[in-house]
């Protein structure tokens, strides 16, 4: 049986791990800067746009009311763009993770048994 | 307490290691969902320009676009069944409520209203599926809005703001352009906020499902 180095296992684990937390999450920072704020800022656009027509009559309360919800609808669609993108990448790093233990495992066995 | 709990994560993990699981906490990526996505979004390019071309004529009533309507909320509603028939993983909601008390740094947005149209569009399941059900409600009212604005000819300025002036291609464009810190009052006098909103949702919609293909393929 080749000898078994917790310090060596445990490395090998946090590489995995770190190499892939950086890959994930420079990606999900990348993504606010490029489509979060660029969208939430012309959606507040929107907004201004909808108020100016309410104020010179061209809207009705109605026009205006419907509009607005479909501002905040559209938010609520990056949120949850973004909440799906960060489980995607929770799931990457536990996956990683797992990949990890599972050689640190092989690696102090004979055989591969995983 | 906090040891515990630690010792608790770290045996788990250990062992779905040693029975060599993974975790599954989105659905797998989907090209059906991905491709309708992308083709709902193009078919609703068409729509907007094909209205905006029509303005203030018979064709471009809401009479004469009942049907395209009806086309789009069926497609989406194809989406919707298939995202909710995927393995779910985690239920969204519980994500959107974490996201929506972000202060998203625009005083303009409210972060509850956020927030709330984000759970009263889930009704539990992934993201995906929550992200049609978004879509197809922003279409919904669109309709609706629609048939209450452009009813007959001549057009108001209600209908014919409705779908504005601008450009599709602009339109695009300025859906993911980084924006400028005053609002060009030209274009803003062409644009149409309701369908830039519709668009969003549907823009999410694809590019959440190519960011589940993104996240598999690291």
């Amino acid at each position: 049986m080749s000898a078994f180095h917790a310090a060596s296992a445990a490395n090998t684990i946090f590489d995995a791990l770190s190499t892939q937390a950086r890959v994930s999450f420079a990606g999900v920072v990348g993504d606010v800067e490029r489509d979060v704020i660029p969208t939430m800022a012309m959606l507040a656009q929107n907004l201004v746009v909808i108020g100016a027509r309410r104020a010179d009559g061209t809207y009705s309360a109605q026009d205006a009311a419907d509009e607005l919800e479909a501002q905040v609808d559209a938010a609520a669609s990056v949120i949850v763009r973004f909440a799906n993108e960060v489980l995607a990448q929770i799931q990457a790093l536990l996956n990683a993770l797992l990949a990890a233990v599972k050689s640190v495992v092989n690696a102090a066995l004979p055989i591969s048994v995983l | 307490m906090l040891h515990r709990t630690i010792r608790l994560w770290l045996g788990c993990i250990l062992l779905c290691g040693l029975a060599g699981c993974t975790a599954e906490i989105v659905p797998p990526y989907d090209e059906a969902i991905d491709s309708g996505a992308h083709a709902l979004r193009s078919d609703f390019l068409k729509f907007v320009a094909e209205r905006q071309r029509t303005a203030n004529t018979a064709a471009g009533t809401y009479a004469s676009s009942a049907s395209t309507y009806s086309d789009l909320l069926a497609k989406l509603g194809a989406i919707e069944l298939r995202a909710e028939d995927q393995p779910n993983g985690v239920d969204c909601a519980q994500m959107q409520v974490m996201f929506a008390r972000v202060h998203t740094g625009i005083s303009s947005f409210d972060a509850a209203a956020v927030g709330s149209a984000a759970s009263n569009a889930s009704g539990g399941g992934s993201c995906i599926a929550v992200l049609a059900r978004i879509a197809s409600k922003q279409i919904e009212n669109l309709r609706k809005d629609d048939e209450r604005r452009c009813a007959s000819i001549p057009a108001t300025a209600s209908c014919i703001d409705l779908f504005g002036s601008e450009s599709v291609a602009s339109i695009v464009a300025s859906v993911h352009a980084t924006p400028s810190a005053t609002i060009d009052l030209a274009s803003a006098a062409r644009s149409s906020p309701f369908v830039k909103a519709v668009l969003v949702s549907l823009d999410e919609l694809a590019g959440a499902e190519q960011d589940l293909k993104s996240a598999a393929g690291k």
